[in-house]
């Protein structure tokens, strides 16, 4: 269990890339190092200055549990969809994504597939409770 | 603030759960789809809450289609390129259908791609029969979608009332997010803008069941259920 936040943003990055979620993991670190962009309270300039700052751990740790939640959350809606549809009576098992065609080519390029995996049942309410409790601890930022 | 080892602790039972999820990374315009098509599912909770009745249908294989298919991409509503699905829905004698991403030609003959929504079932019949692309004279609600992981801006919602003001007279116009946005909602507080949902997510219930209430509402209204 991690103690301090900079252990805890190191688990987390290292659970990620063994889950093989490499893209996330870049997203993350990508975030991180851009720091954040203050103003610069102390300038005598009339116009407003700003100031660019890294990140501190506790800062850095809860912008990578926001990207990791931004990630999984479609998968819920996407699961959730089906739940609602199935509860209104259409007994259809999946949901799908699939690009139209005019005279034989896509209409929009598609570089990356649209699969999206889904949950049920009880996988599905225990992810949506445990993401839920990650949600209500980062508060209302 | 949260303590960091409750929020690793919390953490920790997401990732004890991820073995079922399979992949993990998805792109902007995946997330855009999903949360798409969760929306046109609470759509569906709103009919059925008002006393109306559903049938999912694809375009090709009729009622229940296994998969359900929506769009990748914005695109017409009489393809029948792929098993395109969509929502008929019958309330108190209306009969109407719900789409995701399709494009209408406006009042101003511009073409408009409307993430999810509501078109009169004749008026889409006519139109896959036909073929051509449908106007906004049978065009009942038009739901904006916006899946994001940051602030949102204004000019988000700037783009939607333009699009809105050129699709003639909805029943119901929203704009919902799963994101927050101060400015956007200050944006949408005049009385004669879209009505905007903010946090919309399987995560907060109570804002689902709060945006299904409100269309519910509308589609009594615009339907003459008492």
């Amino acid at each position: 269990m991690a103690e301090d936040a900079q252990e805890a943003l190191d688990l987390l990055l290292n659970r990620l890339r063994n889950t093989d979620a490499l893209d996330i993991v870049e997203d993350i670190e990508t975030v991180i190092a851009r720091g954040v962009t203050e103003e610069d309270i102390e300038s005598k300039s009339r116009s407003k200055e700003y100031l660019q700052r890294a990140l501190d751990p506790s800062e850095a740790y809860l912008l990578a549990v926001e990207l990791l939640v931004a990630n999984i959350e479609p998968i819920l809606m996407k699961s959730q969809a089906l739940k609602n549809l199935n509860q209104a009576g259409c007994d259809s098992t999946s949901i799908a994504w699939q690009v139209d065609f005019v005279d034989g080519s896509p209409i929009a390029p598609q570089r990356h597939a649209i699969d999206i995996p889904t949950l049920e049942g009880e996988a599905l309410d225990v992810m949506t409770k445990h993401l839920s409790s990650v949600v209500e601890l980062l508060g209302e930022r | 603030m949260a303590k960091i080892k409750e929020l690793s602790d919390a953490v920790d039972k997401i990732f004890s759960g991820i073995g079922a999820t399979g992949t993990l990374h998805l792109n902007s315009a995946t997330r855009e789809r999903a949360f798409e098509a969760y929306v046109f599912s609470l759509l569906v909770k709103a009919v059925i809450q008002a006393t109306g009745s559903v049938i999912v249908k694809g375009i090709k294989t009729g009622a229940n289609p296994d998969p359900i298919i929506f769009r990748g991409a914005p695109g017409f509503m009489s393809s029948k390129n792929q098993d395109f699905s969509y929502a008929e829905c019958s309330l108190n004698g209306e009969v109407f259908e719900v789409h995701v991403g399709v494009q209408y030609v406006g009042t101003s003959r511009a073409l408009h791609e409307v993430d999810v929504s509501i078109y009169s079932h004749t008026g889409a019949e006519q139109v896959r029969i036909g073929g051509g692309l449908p106007g906004t004279r049978k065009l009942y609600a038009a739901i904006e979608c916006k899946c994001y992981d940051s602030a949102l801006g204004v000019s988000l919602g700037r783009t939607f009332v333009g699009l809105v003001s050129d699709m003639g007279g909805l029943k119901i116009k929203a704009f919902v997010t799963n994101g927050r946005g101060t400015g956007l909602a200050d944006y949408f507080s005049k009385s004669d803008r879209p009505h905007p949902i903010f946090s919309l997510s399987p995560l907060r219930p109570k804002v689902a069941d709060r945006f299904v209430s409100h269309v519910e509402q509308k589609l009594r209204r615009w339907c003459g259920v008492s």
